[in-house]
């Protein structure tokens, strides 16, 4: 099968490229992935995004570990494997709780399956978002605290999510310029888009 | 695996092409050469448009029916007397009874050079095999198509063309030349017998085939640093992408494709 199909121009990001893309942004923007409360990050760290302190003054701090990434079909092995048009992204999520020498930490697998959608819809800005489908936290016992531990994560997720929009200009090589057709899909271990040339 | 695939099937490809030619813009050369046995001096602007690509794997497009269109300005010193009669009838002398000596006055034809100006646009089809070449220039990544070989551009009925349109200039510059009327047919004829088809066959081709010889049309022109997103704020700086290398190739399924295949680098 063409990469084209029945339109005329694609552009996909493959499994690698969607991780390297991840990288860069993390390494420029660090904060993206580094959540903490006032007592534990200045409100202008470039590294850490300040958040609210939570009931009665708690400081904590969430930071993601760069992702991995697994675009349908799954990788052999997956724990969480995506299904048509999904993408996993696993990271460790280490939870923080105080300061100091009495503060605790755990450091936790987590799986969040994602839909790929179009974040924005004017031609000069479109980008490939993505959905959280759902959060699974691995190797945490009994279940139910893991569930509860991937609804508390799930809202830093979407937040990180959120800025990790993907340009579709990026998906391009100047002057080819995208009349998006079809897509965002996730398929064949890429992120596609198909459409004409403007 | 790359990291980023692009892909065009031919409708798309055409379109790229006919944007690489109105990209390359208009095209400027000057010089010297002969017509015929005429030197000449002559300047000409060209430029590309239209044509379809076909594509071939692994790298070849071939470019149908492009159009060079080209405009070319010449001149050339034109000296009459070698086309027409002329130098001096003698003087001559007889002695009148009673009158004397009498003599003829010596009367001499010298005819003018004069320049010749031609100013002609004609457009000329043909059709070529390109390669792909990627490569990094500088800090840019580029995919060019250069011309295998120069095709039989088919020249005779340009030069024919151009015969004919100088048989009407000729004959307009040289009606300014006094007493010339009865003579301008033949010089006219006589002139572009000289040169012949051939002699404009010539020049046309040496003017022509240095636009046509190596000709490299660029698909696609981008930067090594792939700036992702621009700066925001302080607290977000822009997020830049390195293109490590880059690959074209024309590839065959349930139709063929020119891919463009990238991977980054941070």
């Amino acid at each position: 099968m063409s990469y084209t199909q029945t339109d005329h121009v694609f552009g996909g990001l493959g499994e690698t490229g969607v991780a390297t893309f991840f990288k860069a942004l993390f390494d420029a923007r660090p904060r993206y992935l580094n959540y903490a409360t006032p007592g534990l990050a200045p409100a202008d760290s470039v590294n850490v995004t300040q958040i609210p302190a939570g009931p009665f003054g708690l400081q904590y701090s969430i930071a993601f570990s760069l992702p991995g990434i697994d675009i349908f079909p799954p990788d052999t092995g997956d724990p969480v494997p995506p299904a048509t048009d999904q993408i996993t992204i696993s990271t460790q999520a280490k939870i923080s709780i105080g300061s100091g020498s009495s503060a605790v930490s755990a450091v936790l697998d987590i799986y969040v399956v994602c839909s790929p959608y179009l974040l924005a819809t004017t031609s000069a800005s479109r980008t490939i978002g993505l959905r959280v489908v759902s959060v699974t936290v691995l190797n945490v016992q009994p279940s139910a605290l893991a569930a509860v531990l991937g609804a508390l994560l799930q809202a830093f997720v979407e937040q990180a999510l959120a800025n990790t929009a993907i340009p579709l200009g990026a998906l391009m090589f100047p002057p080819i310029t995208l009349v998006l057709k079809d897509g965002p899909t996730a398929e064949a271990d890429r992120l596609d888009v198909r459409g004409d040339l403007q | 695996m790359s990291d980023l695939i692009v892909a065009l099937d031919s409708t798309s490809a055409t379109q790229l092409v006919n944007a690489a030619e109105a990209a390359l813009g208009t095209l400027a050369s000057s010089g010297s050469g002969h017509l015929g046995p005429f030197g000449v001096n002559w300047s000409v602007a060209a430029n590309f448009s239209g044509g379809s690509a076909g594509l071939t794997p692994p790298k070849t497009i071939s470019l149908n029916t492009i159009q060079f269109n080209y405009q070319i300005k010449l001149s050339f010193e034109l000296d009459l007397n070698d086309f027409l009669p002329h130098g001096c009838l003698p003087q001559v002398c007889v002695t009148i009874p009673f009158i004397g000596q009498v003599c003829t006055p010596k009367i001499c034809v010298e005819w003018p050079t004069v320049t010749i100006p031609l100013s002609y646009s004609d457009a000329l089809k043909f059709s070529a095999d390109f390669n792909l070449n990627p490569h990094l220039q500088g800090n840019q990544w580029l995919v060019d198509l250069v011309i295998v070989k120069v095709p039989d551009l088919q020249l005779s009925l340009k030069a024919a063309a151009i015969v004919t349109a100088l048989g009407a200039v000729i004959g307009a510059a040289i009606s300014v030349v006094p007493l010339i009327g009865p003579f301008i047919g033949v010089v006219v004829a006589a002139v572009i017998a000289t040169i012949g088809l051939a002699g404009a066959l010539g020049l046309l081709g040496d003017i022509i085939t240095p636009f046509i010889s190596g000709r490299t049309f660029t698909l696609v022109k981008q930067t090594q640093t792939l700036q992702l997103l621009p700066a925001a704020s302080a607290l977000e700086p822009a997020v830049n992408l390195t293109i490590a290398a880059l690959a074209s190739q024309i590839a065959q399924s349930d139709k063929p494709e020119l891919v463009v295949s990238a991977n980054f680098s941070v």
